[in-house]
């Protein structure tokens, strides 16, 4: 997946790059430097395991941190939250086995397959938003929440209970902005909530 | 949402645009335009969205809702904002001029400062159709330089210019409002500088001045006030004829010698605070929001704001801001050649 | 002009209901700062959005309150179950929580509140005392200095990104390079707008705080959802005494000065943040002590530095922030989010035309530092409460505030525009994390990419095209030193192991 990142990267650069060419000097100087320096270095390491010393040197993973740290014992500059998803990221991320008991990540069990929770929640997040479109932020909220910790085997009075936080804090945004999320593409309530 | 290849239009039609813009003003000038919706005997019942074309907490913002905040409680319904920015005040506009005309969506921009990037972008809508809601108030733009120059006034700095002393003057972004003035007060007036150096925003533009990083600029009257106040930076003239609420003392152009009153530098550098509706919205509407309007500008918090920050707030109506619209895009083709604003603009 | 602002801030922070913004915001910072894994920068994103209806003053009093409270609050997890909220509390739990094993628990958490607000205050204060001598120091800053700093901030990208240099660097220059989305800020053609399809509506660009939400809150959810044991219930108990706590903070003066201070210094550096002053705080206590081998053990010392650091940060990284518009954390990039929306340009207006509204912001946190001491004194044994929240009944309400926060920014056609740059940069910003992307190069480059093109464009407008103004000696003297700078820390690592040869042979 780090590919598919190193990917996105070069694309998004490449266009960025190509198009400068139709600005007028002074706009598409920034640009087609900034575009130039993420294609070479998305290049880079998207080339890592095949390039030649010195170069590979530059790309490889090392301590980046202050020089005072690395001094006292031990220290790990990194805290326990930032710590990437491990190297069991290369695991399915969905499943139709049980997943072992011992990994690191955690599957959410969906009737026949297990699928990996980041996934689940991005697949979610991304549903939270297209009915948003279509019926309004508003009311999609609580049912957001509701999927998510019904997904989750969570007790029915927290899902409720959650879901009515949602919903109100939602409406919150409605009341103090004034924001449009009572609607959406198909349900027009104009305003009336206001 | 309606597809527009504005630059193949940019292409073909920057020799039609005085004509268009003539036309568009003319129309926005007619009054029977509303007639044609139905005006119904209730309004309003719903509330009222006032679409703001620039970022929060910009001037043009602070304007336009606190204003309008205070209109608010002479409605039966709230006021509702939403900043729209991009494309200096044009999207939002766009999105208004496009919107129902109910009365319930309006638009807020300071004339002539969207219209004149109407000019100079040309997008697919006619600005100059919008039906003129309300002006609520005004402030001039000024020239000021760094103190440690002791210019005199007007004429010494145009001599200065022509001696070399000083070849640069900051202003607004390239294409603005700002830049606009300053190739009138160049062609027009004769203070001839050299390079225009863009600043992001006014506050930008004071800094460089009291900073010495460019001797002079051009900004409003009250965005100079605090330079002023510390002694850093020194007010020269009122660009406008009809003076600055902030600096009373300070001289017009024309009061100085150099432009007669009523010439076309007074409309271009006084920016006017106003809403706007979307083309065909009832009279009727415009009329008790307007109203609204009229007594939010005698508002005693509204007031001791125009009082605090040195802005003027004063009302005139529908009829009138219809005009102000008309004659700024008439005036503005006039006196700048739009063709090279555009040119460097794109550059 | 300045004991006239000074008046008038004092009126300001303590009217109302600004007071209830402080304090409000004091409480929802400890809160989410104590929830693992959720720290300042994420709960000021959340905030921003719902700070539009309030005055500019209001909500930026309000947001440098959640931080000071978030700040404050990352230790309280860090102590009692070693999971620091913030990335800054990292070295607490270093001394926190071998104390909180110990028994100690309550005591740690006194010298907790008290270091931290002692060490806020006296920051603070000095700030007040600088800002006079502070108009003067940005007024000597012009363009061409304005870019050298933006190159600064990004230069400290090789310094501070984890993984490898390329990797800092490309996630910098993608950032850099996504600013430059929308109407130009040097002249006013518009760039990867796609008119043809979407009109004027990527001609505002890309919100910056859909960027932040994106990365900061939907990311971490993500992220917490795909793993196990993201949730803690340690059973921890809470004991040990508050007054040994302080008696012992206020024996140690030099260490809580000291490392207030050096938490100012170095979070003033743009872009090195929170987290590296408190390691090189905690680093000098080591140091300085006569028995080094009783740190990592629950030593009182090193909590103290580590504590008094953090908030001493707050106050430093302001400094960049509200002079320059350069954020040396995450926390203040959220944070310049806010005054830009606000419309309190960073720069000397802030320390003349608005001085009484940025000393209105110091004295909030003066206030808010006060509170931290009561607060962090009377209810720190309730704490432990919330770092028990199971985090799955945080993210789905976290998501469903990122994006109503989201759709609320802009409005119109952008409305959809910033929901999906919300979703797009947590997917990105996801990815990122998992291999080791620097996510804060990342920021920094979204952050500075206006400024860095605009002060370049317009120093060589101002050189009319000459690249010298940049190393003038005589004309611009501040400009070589940055540059000389700029050079020292991107080449540094590569002449480190020649310098030391050299001295070694000698």
């Amino acid at each position: 997946m780090e590919h598919v990142l190193l990917l996105v990267f070069l694309g998004t650069a490449v266009f960025m790059f190509v198009e400068s060419f139709t600005f007028g000097d002074r706009a598409a100087a920034f640009p087609r430097f900034t575009a130039g320096a993420t294609i070479v270095g998305a290049t880079l390491l998207l080339l890592r395991s095949y390039l030649p010393w010195p170069l590979s040197k530059l790309v490889q993973d090392t301590e980046g941190a202050f020089e005072e740290t690395t001094s006292i014992d031990e220290v790990d500059a990194e805290t326990p939250v930032d710590e990437p998803a491990t190297d069991a990221a290369e695991l399915p991320a969905i499943r139709t086995d049980e997943p072992n008991v011992e990994s690191e990540i955690r599957y959410v069990e969906l009737g026949p397959i297990w699928m990996h929770g980041a996934l689940f929640i991005g697949i979610l997040t991304v549903l939270f938003v297209v009915v948003s479109y279509l019926i309004g932020m508003l009311w999609t909220a609580p049912l957001f929440v509701a999927g998510y910790l019904a997904a989750l085997r969570r007790s029915w009075y927290a899902t409720v209970g959650l879901a009515l936080l949602a919903f109100g804090a939602a409406y919150g945004f409605v009341a103090v902005l004034g924001i449009g999320i009572d609607s959406g593409a198909l349900v027009d309530l104009g305003g009336l909530l206001w | 949402m309606e597809k527009v290849n504005r630059r193949r239009f940019l292409k073909h039609a920057t020799v039609a645009t005085a004509g268009v813009s003539l036309a568009a003003g003319c129309l926005g000038d007619d009054d029977d335009n509303g007639a044609d919706a139905e005006a119904d005997d209730e309004f309003p019942t719903d509330n009222i969205t006032i679409v703001i074309p620039f970022g929060e907490g910009g001037g043009t913002d602070d304007f336009a809702r606190t204003v309008a905040a205070a209109a608010d409680d002479h409605l039966d319904v709230s006021i509702q904002f939403e900043n729209e920015p991009g494309a200096g005040g044009l999207n939002g506009t766009q999105d208004v001029a496009q919107a129902d005309p109910d009365g319930y969506t309006l638009v807020a921009f300071n004339p002539p400062s969207t219209p004149t990037a109407w000019l100079v972008q040309q997008p697919a809508f006619e600005i100059g159709e919008l039906e003129g809601v309300a002006t609520v108030g005004r402030f001039p733009y000024i020239i000021y330089a760094n103190t440690d120059y002791e210019i005199e006034d007007f004429g010494d700095l145009v001599d200065r210019y022509d001696d070399g002393e000083f070849d640069q003057i900051a202003g607004q972004g390239v294409g603005t409002m700002v830049d606009v003035v300053a190739r009138a007060l160049r062609d027009d007036v004769g203070l001839s500088w050299g390079d225009y150096i863009a600043y992001d925003g006014g506050g930008e533009v004071t800094e460089a001045v009291m900073s010495d990083e460019v001797s002079v600029g051009i900004g409003t009257d009250s965005g100079a006030l605090a330079g002023a106040e510390e002694g850093r930076l020194e007010p020269i003239a009122c660009i406008p004829d009809g003076g600055s609420a902030v600096f009373p003392d300070l001289e017009s152009i024309a009061e100085q010698g150099y432009a007669e009153e009523g010439d076309p530098i007074d409309t271009l550098a006084m920016l006017q605070p106003s809403y706007w509706a979307p083309s065909g919205t009832p009279n009727e509407h415009i009329d008790v929001i307007a109203e609204a309007f009229e007594q939010a500008t005698e508002d005693e918090g509204v007031q001791e704001w125009a009082d605090d920050t040195g802005n003027v707030v004063e009302y005139s109506g529908p009829d009138e801001a219809s005009q102000l619209l008309a004659d700024v895009l008439e005036t503005v083709p006039e006196v700048v050649d739009l063709e090279a604003v555009r040119e460097e603009a794109e550059s | 002009m300045t004991l006239e602002a000074f008046a008038e801030a004092i009126t300001l922070a303590f009217g109302w209901p600004t007071v209830g913004w402080i304090i409000g915001g004091i409480l929802l910072g400890i809160f989410i700062g104590a929830l693992p894994g959720l720290g300042p920068s994420l709960g000021m994103a959340i905030m921003l959005p719902l700070t539009v209806p309030l005055d500019g003053g209001d909500a930026i009093i309000l947001l440098v309150s959640v931080y000071s409270g978030a700040m404050y609050g990352g230790a309280i997890a860090a102590i009692l179950i070693n999971a620091p909220g913030t990335s800054a509390a990292a070295a607490t739990t270093f001394e926190g929580y071998p104390m909180s094993r110990n028994g100690e628990a309550m005591k740690a958490l006194a010298i907790s509140a008290t270091s931290s607000s002692i060490a806020g205050f006296f920051t603070v204060i000095t700030l007040i005392l600088l800002s006079p001598v502070l108009v003067e120091m940005v007024l000597a800053f012009q363009s061409p200095e304005y870019f050298l700093i933006a190159l600064l901030g990004l230069a400290m990208i090789t310094v501070i990104a984890r993984g490898s240099m390329v990797k800092g660097i490309t996630a910098g220059m993608f950032g850099l390079m996504i600013t430059s989305i929308g109407t130009s800020t040097t002249t006013v053609t518009p760039r990867y707008a796609f008119e043809d399809y979407l009109g004027f509506m990527l001609h505002d660009g890309i919100d910056f705080v859909a960027v932040l939400i994106g990365l900061f809150a939907i990311a971490e959810m993500f992220k917490l959802t795909g793993e196990k044991g993201g949730i803690s219930r340690s059973d921890t108990k809470i004991s040990g005494g508050i007054v040994p706590g302080i008696r012992s903070t206020l024996s140690h003066p030099v260490t809580l000065v000291k490392s207030g201070y050096i938490g100012m210094l170095i979070g003033a550096i743009p872009g090195a943040g929170s987290t590296v002053s408190t390691f090189v705080a905690y680093g000098e206590a080591v140091r300085a002590s006569n028995d080094p081998d009783s740190f990592k053990k629950g030593n009182e010392v090193g909590l103290i530095a580590a504590e008094s650091s953090n908030n001493g940060t707050i106050g430093g990284s302001l400094i960049p922030t509200l002079s320059f518009g350069i954020p040396g954390s995450a926390a203040t990039a959220v944070l310049l989010g806010g005054l830009v929306m606000h419309g309190l340009n960073p720069g000397p207006t802030l320390f003349s035309d608005e001085l009484a509204t940025t000393y209105s912001l110091f004295i909030a946190l003066l206030i808010g530092n006060v509170l931290i001491l009561v607060l962090g004194l009377a209810f720190v044994t309730r704490a432990s409460i919330i770092t028990k929240v199971d985090t799955d009944y945080i993210v789905p309400i976290i998501i469903v505030l990122a994006l109503v926060g989201a759709y609320s920014l802009r409005g119109g056609d952008q409305i959809w525009l910033d929901v999906g740059t919300v979703v797009a940069l947590g997917v990105i910003g996801y990815y990122m994390k998992k291999y080791d992307y620097s996510i804060i190069a990342f920021v920094l480059g979204v952050v500075l990419g206006g400024i860095a093109e605009q002060n370049l464009d317009r120093s060589l407008q101002l050189s009319d095209g000459s690249w010298l103004i940049f190393v003038n000696p005589l004309e611009q003297p501040l400009s070589l030193i940055l540059v000389v700078l700029i050079v020292l820390l991107i080449f540094g690592p590569f002449l480190k192991p020649y310098a030391k040869g050299l001295l070694d042979r000698r």
